[in-house]
């Protein structure tokens, strides 16, 4: 009988219940979503990375020989160690794409996946193993040839096998601003397989140990090669390795953070809908228990809605997330990473989590009345005794008695029910983050746009090179027109002489003329010059490093062996550049050949490709900017997100307070229609409560908008700097808007305030 | 002793529902109260003075028929305007109180300032009911019948011509239930106001000027007690 009567004031209470439903079920589908993906993608790796045999270390160098790789196989801690040369080239027949070559006399650690065709062999000096993913957007089938070509140097091979890298899981050319596989490749070739092999060192040495901490390893591995190497990284800092690394984990906190903000939602929605009715079915619980039920019976009664209807939706989602939502992001996800035999995964932690929401909204359900449900049924069967009324805080101000009735009255209330208040603020200071965060969204994009192209960027016309630039082509370049040459490579930083691998750096460097073409600018997005001998550094570098202006680092170039030291005259800041910075006159006195990467310049150089062959592509501002932009649409994906939830955050929150207000009330708004009150007056009242509140949560969710919005940007990682930026405008409108949304809310009680039935409210029956 | 007349239920007939749950709660009530009266509405439960009692304190309205009370139809005015009514002409008097809980007896009292115009000292009605020293208590720290004392304060305060009372003594012992009968017929008398009780209990009719009687949504007899007992000598 009581699971129909519970049936029945399920239906007649659908909107409420309904969105329990909704908001458990979203809670559970979206961790399903984001975890089933991640589980599947963990285990993918897991086994791709198996097969491939991936490095825990690598070593890079100048050059490493056999003898370096028999001191380093005959340590201790090491399992397995190989030695390759790698080389960065270009296709010849694919648009110039960008080739990553590796050639090998043995292929022992980072073994390529075969996709397709036949295994790796180091004694094939006919053929190359070719990325797959390249090879599906040309069309290159096993048996083709395939051109590249290196330094001038042109090698044609036949394909005979599609390869997928683990140190590729994420590949984007450097020319690139987003993911292309039309541009970048990369192929595994036998070491005898390349024409030209004087002068070809072994620049990599990589290897397999059990060591947790490889890094650790360093001195071991530096006394095995008389301190012979450049660099010594570990797996997080492979970048092909740690962007899908980082982009899996921000789904893992999205998967919590999502959950644990419907669960919340949730449990204020089972809060009000609870206690409202249980308190309106006093009288039916006195009457149940004079009957003789158990007061056992009663309670698990009451805990029945929210269990049954978190139950349905906890399981619902649970489908939903794992195979519909969870399938989508996999497949959107594989589209940009490449890991062989991604599919959706699940693991116990699912069905955990489901309990979890379906347990604390049953028990929020049994707080939440418990109250109610302990009354002795004698007293249950009368109405309810007045709440307890008592001297507030409020009243030791100084000017309380002159405070109006309406004020008095609500910040008495506001004192009586201080979880319905805080709930009040809390929501809408979480409504009026949310929308700072969304508007601030567009100000921020509108000030990189300003920042990088008016300030960074001071050019009109940009011209790359090929890493097979001379010195005498650049020359004649500069000969014919007026601009800035900068160059550009990977560095590797510390704060102090001889530091460990963990307290080094990997960066980049820029090198440049000065001439004004590259700006710098400084934390506050001023322009700023950098003077001799001294260089720049971006500021979330020197943070990381605890470097300030005057400080000394030392830099080395990442594939050579030798140290500088540098004096630090800027800190520096750009949205999308995270380097050291010098002038060119400062990087040639190290003795190192300045090797430009790319011209500045505002003279019109487009189609110049085609004469120099240096020259790998020309871009015009226009060019630039648009693919800028189509690069920031992501963005706006995000603001909608932003301002779908800080609407409907808002909306839920104070309409569930205004219910657990105007029903705990009742009684009393009755009360004061029956005295003569008008509605508007009554409505007042509550509005006022309902406005004090939201202004309050207002001030103070303000300034976490802007934390927030930080806090979105920094977490993509540090080779991005965006500066949040909040405009007054951003502040006053999110302002207006949840307060108007506040407003609109109380509005939505007039018509129940109008209607309100005072005979039924003040006789106290049902 | 009677004045002229202040309350008018001309034909009057209320139905709840629609179609087959339709219930007559009210079936053509005819009946007059003039000015200063002491009236108690007397009945079962369900015999419709309820139903009477909300029309007159325009909680409600007839179906048919009109309800005219100190010269204004009642029966034809809108949600405003029966605020309005209810704050000039009417004091309420609850079976449970219905005190403002964060309100203090004092402030209860002096609540109708917010409503009309031209209110009656809180401190001295308060002290007319006996609970002057009580005005800083909340409703929660007082007895029933004091919590009712209060109620009958705040009814008066803002000199209403008619008072109505639903069951004002159901929830009290009839030591306390006495006290504040006493208060209301001296009220009656001393103040010149039309008091109206709704009330079961037929003991009490005994201290009425008049009693109407009713059942099954009709008036069953309209009785004028020319020698209304104190309240004192009525036990329950």
């Amino acid at each position: 009988m009581l699971t129909k009567k519970m049936f029945r004031e399920i239906k007649s209470n659908f909107g409420q219940f309904f969105s329990l439903f909704l908001l458990s079920f979203l809670a559970v589908a979206l961790f399903a979503t984001f975890k089933a993906s991640n589980a599947g993608a963990y285990k993918a790796i897991e086994k791709f990375h198996k097969e491939c045999n991936l490095a825990d270390g690598w070593l890079y160098g100048e050059g490493f020989t056999t003898e370096n790789l028999e001191n380093i196989r005959n340590l201790e801690d090491i399992n397995e160690a190989q030695l390759r040369t790698h080389l960065t080239g270009n296709s010849v027949e694919q648009g110039n794409a960008q080739i990553e070559i590796y050639l090998q006399e043995e292929s022992v650690v980072n073994k390529p996946y075969i996709v397709k065709g036949k295994e790796f062999d180091v004694s094939d000096t006919d053929s190359l193993w070719l990325s797959e993913k390249f090879a599906e957007e040309w069309d290159l089938e096993i048996g083709d040839a395939f051109a590249y070509e290196y330094n001038g140097v042109v090698v044609n091979k036949k394909i005979a096998g599609l390869i997928a890298s683990p140190e590729y899981e994420y590949m984007c050319a450097d020319e690139d601003l987003d993911v292309d596989f039309k541009n970048i490749a990369y192929v595994y070739m036998a070491y005898s397989g390349f024409p030209v092999r004087e002068l070809m060192p072994y620049t990599e040495l990589i290897f397999t140990t059990d060591v947790k901490n490889v890094l650790s390893l360093e001195d071991k591995l530096s006394d095995a090669l008389d301190e012979n190497y450049a660099v010594f990284i570990d797996q997080s800092s492979v970048y092909g390795l740690k962007i899908l690394r980082d982009e899996l984990n921000q789904h893992e906190q999205f998967s919590y953070i999502f959950t644990i903000v419907f669960l919340a939602i949730a449990l204020l929605v089972i809060m009000t809908t609870m206690n409202r009715m249980v308190a309106a079915q006093r009288t039916q619980i006195g009457t149940m228990n004079a009957m003789g039920m158990k007061r056992r019976k009663i309670k698990l009664h009451y805990m029945g809605y929210s269990f049954v209807v978190s139950l349905i939706g906890a399981i619902l989602g649970l489908i939903f997330g794992t195979f519909c939502l969870g399938k989508y992001l996999v497949d959107v996800f594989s589209g940009f990473y490449i890991v062989p035999g991604w599919k959706t995964g699940y693991n116990i932690s699912f069905i955990i989590v489901a309990f979890i929401v379906v347990l604390v909204c049953t028990l929020t359900s049994y707080l939440s009345c418990r109250k109610l449900l302990k009354v002795n049924p004698s007293e249950c069967l009368r109405p309810a005794p007045p709440k307890a009324g008592k001297r507030c805080i409020f009243e030791k101000l100084p000017f309380w008695n002159q405070l109006g009735f309406y004020s008095q009255y609500n910040l008495r209330d506001i004192s009586r029910a201080k979880l319905r208040a805080f709930m009040g603020v809390f929501g809408t200071a979480c409504g009026m983050m949310l929308m700072i965060s969304g508007f601030a969204c567009n100000t921020t994009l509108d000030n990189m746009y300003e920042w990088t192209f008016e300030r960074l960027q001071n050019y009109k016309y940009d011209m790359q090179f090929s890493d097979s630039i001379t010195t005498e082509q650049a020359g004649e370049i500069a000969e014919i027109y007026e601009g800035e040459f900068v160059m550009m490579g990977s560095v590797e930083i510390a704060k102090k002489e001889h530091a460990l691998s963990n307290q080094k750096k990997t960066t980049s460097i820029v090198v440049m003329e000065g001439k004004g073409y590259y700006g710098i600018t400084n934390v506050k997005q001023e322009v700023v010059s950098l003077k001799p001998e001294t260089i720049a550094i971006s500021s979330k570098l020197a943070k990381s490093l605890g470097i300030k202006v005057g400080d000394t680092i030392y830099w080395h170039i990442y594939d050579k062996n030798e140290w500088y030291s540098a004096k630090v005259g800027v800190i520096s800041r750009n949205p999308t550049v995270s380097a050291i910075t010098m002038l060119r006159e400062d990087f040639e006195k190290t003795g190192n050949k300045y090797k430009p990467t790319a011209f500045y310049t505002d003279e019109d150089i487009v189609g110049y490709e085609k004469e120099n062959e240096a020259v790998s592509a020309t871009h015009s501002s226009k060019e630039i900017k648009e693919a800028y932009e189509t690069n920031m649409e992501v963005m706006n994906l995000m603001v909608i997100i932003f301002m779908i939830f800080a609407t409907v955050m808002p909306v839920v929150v104070l309409y569930n307070c205004g219910n657990l207000s105007f029903n705990e009330r009742v009684k009393e708004f009755a009360t004061l229609k029956v005295m003569g009150f008008r509605s508007g007056k009554i409505r007042k009242l509550l509005s006022l409560q309902n406005l004090w509140l939201s202004l309050i949560g207002v001030l103070i969710g303000a300034p976490f908008g802007k934390i927030l919005l930080q806090y979105m940007f920094d977490s993509n990682g540090d080779s991005y700097d965006y500066m949040a930026v909040v405009s007054v405008a951003d502040y006053l409108i999110s302002g207006a808007l949840v307060l108007a949304v506040s407003v609109l809310v109380s509005f939505m009680f007039s018509k129940r305030i109008k209607n309100l039935d005072m005979v039924e409210v003040l006789k106290g029956m049902e | 002793m009677a004045g002229k007349t202040i309350v008018e239920f001309k034909n009057v007939v209320k139905i709840y529902g629609l179609g087959d749950g339709e219930q007559i709660a009210a079936n053509h009530v005819n009946f007059t109260i003039d000015e200063g009266e002491f009236v108690v509405i007397l009945g079962q439960s369900g015999a419709g003075k309820s139903t009477v009692l909300n029309m007159l304190g325009g909680m409600d309205t007839p179906t048919s028929g009109t309800v005219t009370i100190d010269g204004m139809e009642v029966s034809k005015m809108n949600d405003n305007e029966l605020s309005d009514y209810r704050a000039k002409t009417i004091g309420f008097i609850f079976q449970f109180y219905n005190l403002l809980p964060s309100l203090t007896a004092y402030e209860n009292v002096a609540l109708t300032k917010n409503i009309v115009k031209d209110t009656l000292d809180p401190l001295e009605l308060l002290r007319s009911v006996g609970l002057e020293e009580h005005k800083d208590k909340f409703p929660s720290q007082m007895s029933g019948g004091e919590q009712q004392r209060v109620s009958i304060a705040r009814a008066l305060a803002k000199n209403p011509k008619i008072v109505l009372g639903d069951e004002p003594t159901g929830a009290l012992d009839s030591k306390t239930g006495v006290i504040v009968l006493e208060l209301l017929q001296k009220m009656c008398k001393e103040q010149k106001k039309t008091v109206i009780l709704v009330t079961h209990n037929a003991d009490i009719a005994q201290c009425a000027d008049k009693v109407i009687r009713m059942k099954n949504a009709k008036i069953k007899e309209i009785k004028i007690n020319d020698n209304p007992v104190p309240v004192k000598e009525v036990a329950w």
